[in-house]
């Protein structure tokens, strides 16, 4: 496999290095940047500067992207994988375009890394197919040459190539194990923790977390004791955090009407009495499946909801997977139910993806008509502005 | 009883439970509570902590005592365990409410009027009181360095929500009267009062009392020396009580 990789700066900058040299069936690997010869030579990588990225046969090649800011470049590129390693956003960058673009990037690519485990557990919660390159363990979990070198590798370092390799098997006859063995190492190490320091709450939390995300029903038990030392330690805003965790817990692992009555426990405003009514009459009229999802999405694990929401087929359920597309940036996918659906589409989430292709002009007439006419186009127009001055930035600092 | 109940946040027709734990309360204020208590709530629950005398007998004389348990082994010393006790035996009435009540504790009358008005609404889970403590006798409350309860709210009335999780600190004195996980939920803060007849006793009362505390707590590891010796004050600062 040849490996194309769209950095967020210059090859001094770059912190994948290690990473890079632990890909699997390394055939080639291009940067797009400035790289000098001996730079080139003693990491077996060739430059490549940005303009000449469309030359590569991008059928051949899998996308390392380390900045939501290539993203039309991603799109546009159509390269057989596309890896995103998603970072958190930097200091000169603005926050809400960054998050917001580096959701649309995590949303197309087919495999997920990051070194933030916020944004790991954030994106295990969006989606499947999320690798933590960071890890607790401190012994070698294998080795592997490359060419004639001998690395001795980390657990995720372990997990990152098999995720690598795992892009190029059938799923269907590879299941992507290696994200259970993450979830149970991630899990191991809170309970771990949490017999080491009994008092402290987010720890607990977290391996409540991990234990869910295994779909394990003891997870219960650590939110339990979280719940009790945030309590004690009168951390009280923890009411929506813990309870609506709990009855997610509950609705993965445990009974329905539970689950509903201890979000219904967190339901104050008048959406959120919506919200309870309508999972109330969706318990009664045997719609197990539509509470499921939605109590997921409740607790903002729309990864799961989208499981469910995806192999049904009623109306109401379709517009609750469109929901869970748009809070998910699977924008395209919501687009397409939308407009088989309702017959019309969100004009804001069309022109971004008009934007993303490229397709200047259509965003804007789908941003004007989205903004009515009330001059609610300019934080849209002004936010294309400012996506393209961060990609601007982006090409400068490749470039050196 | 079911754990599963809806509207869960009922704005009509709910059902107050008062609870009690009491010890050897015959003879004092006992009958007087549960009197008034008779008057605005549906049920009353009492947890008897091992009395020798015959409160048992009295709280049963009440109809509206519907459930009462009478430990053998006084359980003052391990308090966490008797609060869970009365929590659990007060929620098997399945009510919407439960008002916590002390054997020596009186609402106001405007309280009492406002007591439906109070757990009718689905907008808090919980009610505070001002407490007063009235002292030497029942017309006159104290105000002082000492003692100011009644500067804060404390909790007494709270919504039961099946499926939320009450818990009580595990300590042996000084365990709040309601479960902590309350303090998560929106409450309110009531301007209603409540007149607490704890002290509201003869001077040389007082001195067995400051002589109880002195020998459960002699180091002050549960409360504070100097309030205990408070209690002894020949000229406390009293202060008229006004319906």
């Amino acid at each position: 496999m040849k490996y194309l990789i769209l950095s967020g700066g210059s090859w001094e900058d770059y912190e994948y290095k290690r990473l890079l040299e632990l890909l699997p069936n390394r055939e080639g690997v291009c940067f797009a940047g400035r790289m000098t010869s001996e730079q080139q030579t003693n990491n077996q990588i060739r430059a490549v500067a940005a303009a000449d990225i469309y030359s590569l046969n991008m059928k051949q090649y899998t996308i390392l992207v380390s900045s939501p800011y290539w993203l039309t470049e991603v799109l546009s590129l159509q390269a057989a994988y596309v890896v995103a390693l998603l970072e958190r956003c930097p200091e000169e960058e603005k926050k809400w375009l960054w998050d917001k673009y580096s959701g649309l990037l995590g949303a197309k690519a087919d495999l997920v890394a990051t070194r933030s485990e916020r944004i790991y557990l954030e994106q295990s919660l969006r989606r499947e197919g999320v690798l933590y390159l960071g890890g607790d363990q401190q012994e070698s979990y294998g080795a592997t040459f490359q060419g004639d070198r001998l690395y001795f590798l980390t657990d995720y370092e372990v997990l990152w190539r098999k995720a690598i390799v795992n892009l190029w098997q059938d799923s269907t006859i590879s299941p992507a194990n290696w994200v259970t063995i993450q979830l149970e190492l991630r899990a191991d190490y809170y309970i771990s923790m949490c017999a080491k320091l009994p008092s402290q709450p987010v720890v607990h939390y977290l391996a409540a977390s991990y234990l869910y995300l295994l779909g394990d029903p003891v997870a219960n038990r650590y939110l339990t004791q979280s719940f009790e030392l945030m309590v004690l330690y009168e951390y009280l805003d923890c009411l929506h955090s813990h309870f609506r965790f709990f009855s997610a817990i509950e609705g993965k692992t445990g009974d329905l009407e539970t689950a509903v009555q201890q979000y219904t426990i967190t339901a104050f405003t008048a959406e959120e009495k919506r919200d309870a009514e309508r999972l109330r009459g969706w318990l009664h009229s045997g719609q197990y499946e539509l509470v499921r999802a939605e109590l997921f999405r409740l607790n903002e694990d729309e990864a799961a909801a989208v499981r469910i929401l995806s192999s049904l087929t009623t109306s109401e359920a379709k517009l609750l997977l469109i929901q869970n597309y748009i809070r998910t940036f699977q924008w395209e996918k919501a687009l397409e139910l939308q407009q088989d659906l309702e017959g019309s589409v969100d004009g804001v989430i069309e022109g971004t993806i008009h934007l993303l292709h490229g397709r200047r002009h259509e965003a804007i007439r789908s941003f004007l008509n989205a903004a009515g006419q009330d001059n609610q186009a300019w934080p849209l127009l002004s936010e294309m502005a400012d996506l393209e001055e961060a990609v601007k930035r982006l090409k400068r600092r490749v470039e050196g | 009883m079911s754990s599963h109940r809806w509207p869960l946040r009922k704005t009509a027709g709910n059902r107050l439970t008062a609870m009690m734990q009491v010890r050897n309360e015959a003879g004092r204020y006992l009958e007087q509570v549960l009197e008034e208590l008779s008057e605005f709530v549906d049920d009353i629950v009492v947890v008897d902590d091992g009395s020798t005398d015959h409160t048992a007998q009295l709280c049963r004389s009440f109809a509206k005592v519907t459930k009462l348990v009478t430990l053998e082994t006084s359980l003052f010393n391990r308090e966490w365990e008797l609060r869970q006790i009365l929590w659990d035996l007060a929620v098997s009435t399945n009510p919407d409410w439960l008002l916590s009540v002390d054997a020596d504790e009186f609402y106001e009358e405007t309280a009492k009027r406002e007591m439906r008005r109070l757990i009718d609404q689905d907008v808090y889970d919980w009610v505070s009181f001002r407490l007063f403590d009235f002292w030497g006798g029942t017309t006159h409350y104290r105000e002082d360095e000492h003692w100011n309860i009644h500067t804060k709210h404390t909790r007494t009335l709270v919504r039961y929500l099946p499926n939320f999780h009450y818990f009580f600190p595990k300590m042996d004195h000084h365990v709040p009267r309601l479960p902590l996980s309350y303090s998560v939920l929106p409450g309110f803060l009531a301007e209603l009062r409540v007149k607490h007849y704890g002290w509201a006793v003869p001077p040389e009362e007082l001195r067995l009392k400051y002589s109880r505390y002195m020998e459960l707590d002699p180091e002050g590891r549960w409360g504070s020396l100097e309030q205990y010796q408070s209690i002894l004050d020949a000229q406390p600062h009293l202060i008229e009580w006004k319906e």
